[in-house]
């Protein structure tokens, strides 16, 4: 009879902690990440009485966060693609954006004072020159280093991504030098459009959001378009 | 067999190329060659180590030149001993400013020659903060024309723990500077704050030994004053924006906002933000972003309505404010350089060069014993130089004291006044 109450207790033991090393795996990263805005909030309603300067973080890294996501996206197609991880991609972003600004400030010469319609048409012109060049950009960068290599092990077009890193960050550097480069605020970044329990939600932070929210769709369009007849989408 | 040729061609290539770029590019002036060592009529190397690269180039371009002028109005000697100069670079084009490891490689490079009696450097204080140590073992004097951090030379309010003793493994000193520290300058820029009506500030700085050193200077003089400081905070430099911290200070009501830093840790982009979210407040800097990379919009520098709100402190005055020699110093450097308009720091790479030549000259053929060079130095005493009259203190600071107050107008820093800071 004791035998089989231990055999019965040994089981019963085992599954519980199994529960608990489940919950742990699937949830303790996010509860260790809480850590932080839970004890910044607790601060914030001891000093201010409120939330606010917490929420206002929040959304500035909701906001921030939301143009890594679209970097990301970038890296995840390629990879999804052609199984490489392109450790070029952040400097073709770097490119364009410097030639996006180039564009917009140097060709067409929006500023701040240009009209809004003038800004609108301005800037939608600029994306179309940024996804060109970015994407002409990494056409070239395929057929020259990586297509090559596409019966190679899988380092040696590793390798190649952290080379064309290296000739992309250097070109950067020679065309506009080591300092940072500032652009004009054309879309009135810091402009609050509304309030909510005192967080303010700015141009940027909508404007980020949207376009990260619409850029997948239209990115999964494409491919689905474009995709081999028969392969699901 | 033809791929293992190849590959042996191959590393062969690269070793050459290797060996090629460690022979450096490093850009040699002065005086003619010649046996150095002891005794007159020898040759003495001076170096210099300033960021080349970045925002502050065209100060430490201007700097290099006025070090050259010096030497060449002295016919390339001190005295008896030819004096052979060049020029090293402590930054790199990926970072744009300085690092560590460039200074380190050039304090150890100047450190290993037997001949180096003087190097001038750095620009930066956080570099200084890798050189001193390197340097004050062999130990060679250096002197620096533009660091301004307290805790390099002394443990007064604004340095850090364990300085400046740190810096000094040998306990003896060879480092001196010839502005003024930041002691003079965060006294100062809470004294210019108060005149134009602040009632209560807000304090960024970029967690480097001189911003937040000089942050700490500011935070204590403002509540002499009777500044209210809001607040006193690090940031990240390589950030992408900074409108969370701008919210910030929005919502601590203040009229007035420092950056305490220098311009290649996102100083612009600062600066626009904060100026987006509290639109009526005026907006002050350190002499870390009293250059062109800030000021104009052409280098990357803020924009014209940004800048209509900065002032900026700087140790640097107005030609007429210097005595007569400075005043033709600002002559001589328009007439050998083209340059209506000098930098105003070319005038203290000009007084750190001269006073390396007149201490050598008066040592004779002392000059490249090291360590008289070094006493000599801190024995420094009623110097009439282009600066104007000063001593060299026994922590190796001057007792220079005046700071030149800029607004910004056209992408260029335009003097207003000389501050007196209030220091009690």
């Amino acid at each position: 009879m004791e035998a089989s109450t231990e055999a019965a207790r040994g089981p019963v033991r085992a599954n519980a902690w199994d529960r608990v090393q489940k919950y742990i795996g699937q949830y303790g990263l996010i509860a260790v990440l809480l850590i932080m805005p839970v004890a910044f909030g607790l601060n914030d309603l001891a000093t201010d009485g409120n939330l606010t300067r917490l929420g206002n973080n929040l959304v500035a890294g909701l906001s921030n966060g939301a143009i890594w996501a679209l970097i990301a996206l970038g890296y995840t197609l390629v990879y999804g693609i052609i199984e490489l991880i392109n450790f070029a991609h952040g400097e073709v972003f770097m490119i364009g954006s410097l030639v996006t600004a180039a564009w917009f400030w140097g060709v067409i010469g929006l500023t701040e004072e240009t009209a809004i319609l003038g800004l609108i048409v301005g800037l939608l012109a600029s994306l179309v020159v940024a996804m060109l060049t970015s994407g002409a950009l990494n056409v070239m960068i395929e057929r020259v280093a990586y297509r090559p290599l596409r019966s190679a092990p899988k380092l040696a077009p590793l390798i190649t991504a952290v080379g064309m890193s290296f000739i992309l960050q250097n070109v950067g550097l020679l065309w506009k030098g080591g300092n940072q480069q500032g652009v004009p605020d054309l879309v009135d970044a810091q402009h609050t459009l509304f309030t909510v329990f005192g967080v303010t939600i700015e141009n940027a932070d909508i404007l980020s959001v949207a376009v990260t929210i619409v850029m997948p769709k239209t990115v999964k369009s494409v491919c689905c378009a474009f995709r081999r007849s028969g392969t699901p989408c | 067999m033809r791929v293992r040729w190849l590959a042996v061609f191959a590393c062969l290539l690269g070793a050459f190329a290797l060996g090629m770029t460690a022979c450096g590019d490093d850009d040699d002036d002065g005086g003619g060659g010649g046996d150095s060592g002891g005794g007159g009529g020898g040759t003495a190397n001076v170096y210099s180590s300033l960021p080349l690269q970045g925002a502050s180039r065209p100060q430490t371009t201007a700097m290099v030149d006025g070090i050259k002028l010096a030497l060449d109005q002295a016919g390339g000697k001190a005295g008896e001993t030819t004096i052979k100069y060049t020029s090293l670079d402590d930054s790199t084009a990926q970072a744009g400013s300085w690092t560590p490891e460039a200074v380190g490689a050039n304090a150890r490079k100047v450190a290993g020659d037997d001949s180096a009696i003087a190097y001038i450097g750095e620009f930066n204080s956080g570099g200084s903060a890798v050189s001193i140590p390197i340097l004050n073992e062999v130990p060679i004097a250096q002197i620096s024309p533009a660091n301004t951090a307290v805790g390099l030379t002394s443990d007064e309010p604004g340095a850090d723990k364990g300085e400046p003793e740190k810096y000094y493994p040998t306990g003896e000193r060879h480092y001196l500077r010839i502005v003024p520290k930041d002691t003079i300058q965060g006294a100062a820029l809470a004294t210019v704050m108060k005149k134009d009506g602040c009632t209560k500030a807000y304090i960024l700085n970029d967690k480097e030994v001189y911003g937040a050193g000089l942050s700490r200077n500011v935070e204590i003089s403002a509540k002499a004053q009777g500044l209210e400081v809001a607040g006193n905070e690090g940031i990240d430099p390589k950030a992408p924006n900074f409108r969370s911290q701008a919210a910030t200070i929005k919502d601590a009501g203040v009229d007035c906002f420092l950056f305490s830093g220098i311009t290649a840790n996102g100083a612009v982009q600062l600066y626009k933000d904060v100026s987006a979210a509290v639109s009526d407040a005026k907006l002050y800097g350190p002499d870390g972003v009293a250059e062109s990379g800030f000021s104009d919009p052409k280098e990357g520098g803020i924009p014209a309505d940004v800048a209509s709100k900065v002032k900026v402190t700087v140790a640097t005055l107005a030609p007429d404010e210097y005595p007569p020699e400075g005043q033709k110093f600002f002559d001589d450097f328009s007439a050998k350089y083209g340059e209506q308009n000098p930098d105003p720091y070319a005038i203290y790479g000009y007084e750190a060069m001269k006073l390396v030549l007149d201490t050598c000259k008066q040592l004779g053929s002392d000059c490249t014993d090291r360590q008289k060079m070094i006493d000599a130095l801190f024995a420094t005493k009623g110097r009439e130089s282009v600066l104007g009259t000063y001593d060299i203190d026994e922590n190796g600071d001057t007792t220079l004291t005046d700071y030149g107050v800029y607004s910004i107008e056209g992408g260029e820093l335009k003097y207003e006044e000389t501050v007196k800071a209030e220091t009690g």
